[in-house]
This record gives structure tokens, C-alpha cells and sequence, in this order.
């Protein structure tokens, strides 16, 4: 009962910084130079918690984290600052085919892989069974890895990851391989097994996401975008020029042309595009929040160019000076109330 | 009952290791498991034909052929599990980085293939040192000496194989480290050859008497049984020791793979 409350993965304010050693250290040494390592932030002061029941999707560019969340949540990798606190049993796949020896046959793989996730010798035979049916290996199940194609390989690994008996499961881009027909097998079982797990997985799948996901959490460069107004900045920032985003107001800093609730559309341009009485769209620097203003004056100097801007409703202190850094786009149209 | 479950699962576990290290050790090799005795065999022909030229042919009434290889069936099980134990961790990075797992499953599975080679080697010894007419066998001596072997093994192959996780110069030192060893432990030749005055380096050489009681076990030598007793005792604490230093490091070591 009490497991039913609790959530089985807490982060409880986790961060993680690599320390990546200079690679000719001795000749640093040497040479009389400091072999001062660099530090790469890849989790800032993440807080989540995923109950049994429950699927989290991770979802964001490569690099920006997934895979980083998914090792601290499986122990393998330990926080700086914070804690991770874990209430069951874990199996993770995190690399497809980690683990997996080419000599060995298939159902020799399963054993070995069994072992890697922590599964008790007993329950051994049942799992072998279910992942052998699952991945559609039977007719290879004696012969030697090395003679299974990479899509057959994912399928076993994922097979015996989705039927061992653990109460958390962490996938990171499980499904990026396999055809049509295993991906329809992946999505049904992780609907079946839900209710006894609690999942984490990652994709750059947004239709996986949405199908699976009972919550979806935006990562980049380490944070999770949690508010609205973070996950719509990340969005337009990740468009390419020439794409629009539709967003709602939240201020009347343009009425009496845009007022709380209208639905607008931003036009991802170049800063160079710009004109003078165009509204646009920028963020402040540690302000999570898509501003709107008009320009009022442009000031172009290459790469120290900037506007000035003010909103239509404001006094005369509202002015801002936006930068190329800051500029998201510009705001192209808008409607009445939706 | 949560003890015996690990220690359960660490048995099955290490085995499955154990199981792929000896099938893909041997995988494409035409003479397969043959050269766990080959080896030895050869390297006592070899000291022996030599050491027979310049030295003596037998020790205490055994051929010197026997007496090493009972020195060098020991031996080997030492320095091949330790050599193994020492790239184990580095070589199952995509494991350990990916998989929160207990890595001593990866120490036990190469601990316990070594212990089959060591099985058929002294199996191998026995039945020649029964043809030859040498076979002496003490059951309590033989079980003592190996479990002090297994256990100095065990601490070895985990202060190697953690140290070379967080620095690699570990694998190219226990090369030298194993060298220097095999001079300063009887296996070649009996304690009875070693000058006076070197012999204190033997006496601090806890090898010494398992290697010496190892081979007592089974060849009708002398052999001090009490040295061997604070051997294995001593070293059954230090591997518990060692075993909780093991576990602590084992929190970085994806980070330093």
C-alpha cells in the first residue's frame, strides 16, 4: 500500500557536473602546465517524482540530458548536489545490446543480460520464455549472437528488459530501431505493464511521446523545462527560420493590439530582418517568459546590433534594448479571442 | 534471508560470467580447453629440462618436473586471474555504464573460470603424480591452501581491477609486480635453495606457504602447517575488508570509464 503512494523515483533538487581530465596530462605536467579538468554542468536542480502506474517521457535535443536523468535514476551515475531516492528494483536499457556478447547464443544472451539487470536465478526460465515469444527469436534461440541482425539484437535486449520483473523500467530511445510491427508489440506491452512499473523512457519520437506519456518533460541543457512559458521558449528557439509558433498572450503589454488571451502567431526571422514598428518577440536573460514589444529603433553594427522596443501599453520606463541573442521572432498576426 | 538471496544471485551471477569467459576465451581456437593444460605442462617441461641441465632432478625424492608443475599449476591460476581481473572492469565498460549492476559479478565470473582451469590442471597433476608413483594426498592441507589462494587471489584481483578503473598505468604495473612475485615465491625451486640470507624475503611472502602447502597437498614434501593457518585467516578478514573498500569505489566507477 505504501509503495502505492510513495513514488518509486524521487529527485530531490539533483545535479551532476563531468569533469572531463585533459588527455595528455603528463606531458601538461611536463611542460609545467596545470591540468585543470573541465566542468560540464548536465543536470541542474531537477525535481520530479514518477509513481507506479506512471510513464515520463524525456523528450529534447541530443545532448541535452535524457540520457544523463535516466543513468542518475538508475544509480549508475551518483549526484553532486541532491539526492535520488529509489524505492524498487530497476532494469534499464540504456544502450541496445549492452551486454549483449556476440559469441553467445540467443538464449545464452538472455541468461547473461538477465544476470546485468539483477534478475534472481529463479525466475530465470519464465522471463526467457516471454522474451523469446516477444522478440520473435525462436528459430535463432541457439545460435551465436553474431548472426542476428542489429534489429533482432534490440528486440531481445528490449524484450528482456520489458518482462523482467522489476518495479522501474528506464528505456532510453528503446524503440529506435525495429520495424513496424515489433513497434505496435513495444507500444501494447508498455500499456499491459504500466500499471506494476513506473517508466521513464526517451524519444525523438513525438508520437511515441503523446501515446505513451502520462507526462512529458522538455530537457535542455540539463533543466527541465517545467512551466509553459519555458517549454515555448525552448520551442521557438529550436525552430528553424521560416517556421511559426502559435502561443497565447499572457499580458497586456501590447494592448490594445494584443490583449491577455488572444491567440498569436511568431514568425521565426533572422534579427536582421527586423524593421522598425514590427512586433517582436525576445526573452530577458533569466527571465522565463516570451516578451512583446514594438520596435522603436534599430541600431546596426554587425554583430553588436540591437533594437529598442517598448509595448504599446507601457510608460515611457518600459523600453528595453534586445539583442540578436535575446530576439525570438516576429509576431506576424494575430486574432480575437480563441 | 535477504543474505542468502544476494549470495544465491552472486553464485548463478558469477557463473554466467564464468559461463561466457571460458566459451568466448577459447572461441575459434582448434585446440579449445586443452591449453588450460598445455600451458603449465609446458612451462614445467621447460623449467624443468633446464634446472635439470644446470641443477638437480629431483626435490625430496620427487622429479623436479612433478615439483614444478604443481608449482606452476598453482601459479598460473594466480597470475591469469589477477591479469584478467585487473582489464575485467575496463573491458565490460558498456555494461557497467549502462546497467546498475553489482560489477563483482564481472571479478566472480573471472575468478571462477580461473578455478576451472585450476580444477583440470590439478586433476592433471594428480593422475601424473599417480603414474609416476609420487601421490600423496592431503585432503585438510589441499582445502586450506586453496581457500588462502582463492582468498589472497580475490583481494589482489580487486584492489587491481578498482585501481585500474581510476588509473590505467595499473594493468602495465602488474605485469612488473607478477614478475618480480614469481622469483620471490618457491615455485621453480624449494625453499632448501634459497641462500640464507635471502630467506627472510620468502618468510614475509604470504604466498610462500600456500604455494609450499599447495604443492605438500599433493607431493610427499615438507611443509609448516602454521604459517598457512594465519594465512588464511588473516586473509579471509582483508578480503571482507577489501571487499567494502571495493563496494565504495564502485559508486564512480561509471564516471571514470
Amino acid at each position: 500500500m505504501k509503495d502505492k503512494i510513495l513514488p518509486l523515483i524521487e529527485f530531490i533538487d539533483v545535479s551532476k557536473t563531468f569533469l572531463i581530465r585533459p588527455t595528455n596530462q603528463l606531458r601538461n605536467f611536463l611542460l609545467g602546465k596545470k591540468n585543470v579538468p573541465l566542468k560540464v554542468s548536465v543536470s541542474r536542480h531537477l525535481n520530479f517524482k514518477v509513481k507506479r502506474g506512471e510513464i515520463v517521457g524525456l523528450y529534447g535535443p541530443n545532448g541535452s540530458g535524457k540520457s544523463t536523468i535516466l543513468r542518475l535514476a538508475a544509480g549508475i551515475l551518483q549526484p553532486d548536489f541532491g539526492k535520488v531516492v529509489r524505492r524498487g528494483s530497476i532494469a534499464s536499457v540504456l544502450e541496445l545490446g549492452a551486454g549483449l556478447h556476440y559469441e553467445l547464443t540467443g538464449e545464452e544472451n538472455i541468461s547473461l543480460y538477465a544476470t546485468i539487470l539483477g534478475i534472481p536465478h529463479d525466475e530465470m526460465s519464465g522471463l526467457k520464455n516471454k522474451a523469446i515469444e516477444f522478440s520473435g527469436i525462436r528459430n535463432f534461440i541457439n545460435v551465436p549472437l553474431k548472426y542476428f541482425s542489429t534489429g533482432m539484437r534490440a528486440r531481445l535486449a528490449t524484450a528482456i528488459a520489458l518482462f523482467a520483473d522489476t518495479d522501474i523500467l528506464l528505456l532510453d530511445e528503446a524503440i529506435a530501431i525495429g520495424d513496424g510491427d515489433f513497434r505496435e508489440k513495444f507500444m501494447r506491452i508498455i500499456k499491459k505493464i504500466k500499471k506494476d512499473k513506473a517508466i521513464i523512457f526517451t524519444t525523438h519520437d513525438i508520437g511515441l511521446l503523446q501515446y505513451l506519456s502520462d507526462k512529458v518533460f522538455l530537457i535542455d541543457h540539463g533543466n527541465i523545462l517545467n512551466t509553459e512559458n519555458e517549454i515555448a521558449i525552448w520551442r521557438i528557439q529550436s525552430m528553424p527560420v521560416g517556421k511559426i509558433f502559435r502561443g497565447k498572450v499572457q499580458s497586456n503589454s501590447m494592448y490594445p493590439f494584443l490583449k491577455r488571451g488572444d491567440i498569436l502567431t511568431i514568425l521565426k526571422t533572422r534579427f536582421s530582418e527586423i524593421r522598425k514598428g514590427n512586433i517582436i518577440a525576445f526573452i530577458l536573460p533569466n527571465m522565463p517568459q516570451v516578451i512583446l514589444h514594438r520596435v522603436d529603433d534599430i541600431y546596426r553594427n554587425g554583430n553588436n546590433s540591437y533594437c529598442i522596443t517598448r509595448g504599446d501599453a507601457s510608460t515611457g520606463l518600459d523600453v528595453w534594448k534586445v539583442t540578436g541573442n535575446d530576439y525570438l521572432g516576429k509576431v506576424i498576426l494575430n486574432s480575437s479571442k480563441g | 534471508m535477504k543474505i542468502y538471496k544476494t549470495l544465491v544471485y552472486f553464485w548463478f551471477g558469477a557463473q554466467t560470467f564464468a559461463f561466457r569467459d571460458l566459451k568466448t576465451r577459447y572461441a575459434g581456437s582448434l585446440l579449445g580447453v586443452i591449453w588450460i593444460i598445455l600451458y603449465p605442462l609446458s612451462m614445467a617441461t621447460i623449467t624443468s629440462v633446464v634446472f635439470a641441465l644446470a641443477f638437480q632432478k629431483t626435490v625430496e625424492n620427487v622429479p623436479f618436473f612433478l615439483y614444478t608443475l604443481a608449482g606452476f599449476s598453482a601459479w598460473i591460476f594466480f597470475v591469469q586471474t589477477i591479469t584478467s581481473s585487473a582489464r575485467s572492469l575496463v573491458q565490460n565498460r558498456d555494461i557497467i555504464i549502462n546497467n546498475n549492476m553489482s560489477t563483482e559479478l564481472i571479478l566472480g565470473g573471472v575468478v571462477l573460470s580461473r578455478c576451472v582451469d585450476l580444477t583440470i590442471t590439478t586433476f592433471f597433476l594428480i593422475v601424473v603424480s599417480r603414474i609416476v608413483g609420487t601421490f600423496s594426498f592431503n585432503p585438510l592441507l589441499f582445502a586450506e591452501s586453496v581457500l588462502a589462494l582463492l582468498f589472497v587471489t580475490c583481494i589482489i584481483s580487486m584492489i587491481v581491477s578498482a585501481g585500474n578503473v581510476y588509473f590505467r598505468d595499473v594493468q602495465a604495473l602488474i605485469d612488473i609486480f607478477l614478475n618480480i612475485l614469481f622469483y620471490a615465491t618457491p615455485i621453480i625451486y624449494p625453499l632448501s635453495a634459497v641462500p640464507g640470507r635471502y630467506l627472510w624475503i620468502f618468510n614475509l611472502n604470504p604466498l610462500t606457504p600456500i604455494f609450499s602447502g599447495f604443492r605438500a597437498s599433493i607431493l610427499p614434501v615438507s611443509f609448516d602447517f602454521l604459517s598457512l593457518n594465519w594465512i588464511l585467516i588473516t586473509s579471509f578478514i582483508l578480503m571482507i575488508i577489501f571487499f567494502a573498500v571495493y563496494k565504495y569505489l564502485e559508486k564512480k566507477f561509471a564516471e571514470f570509464l
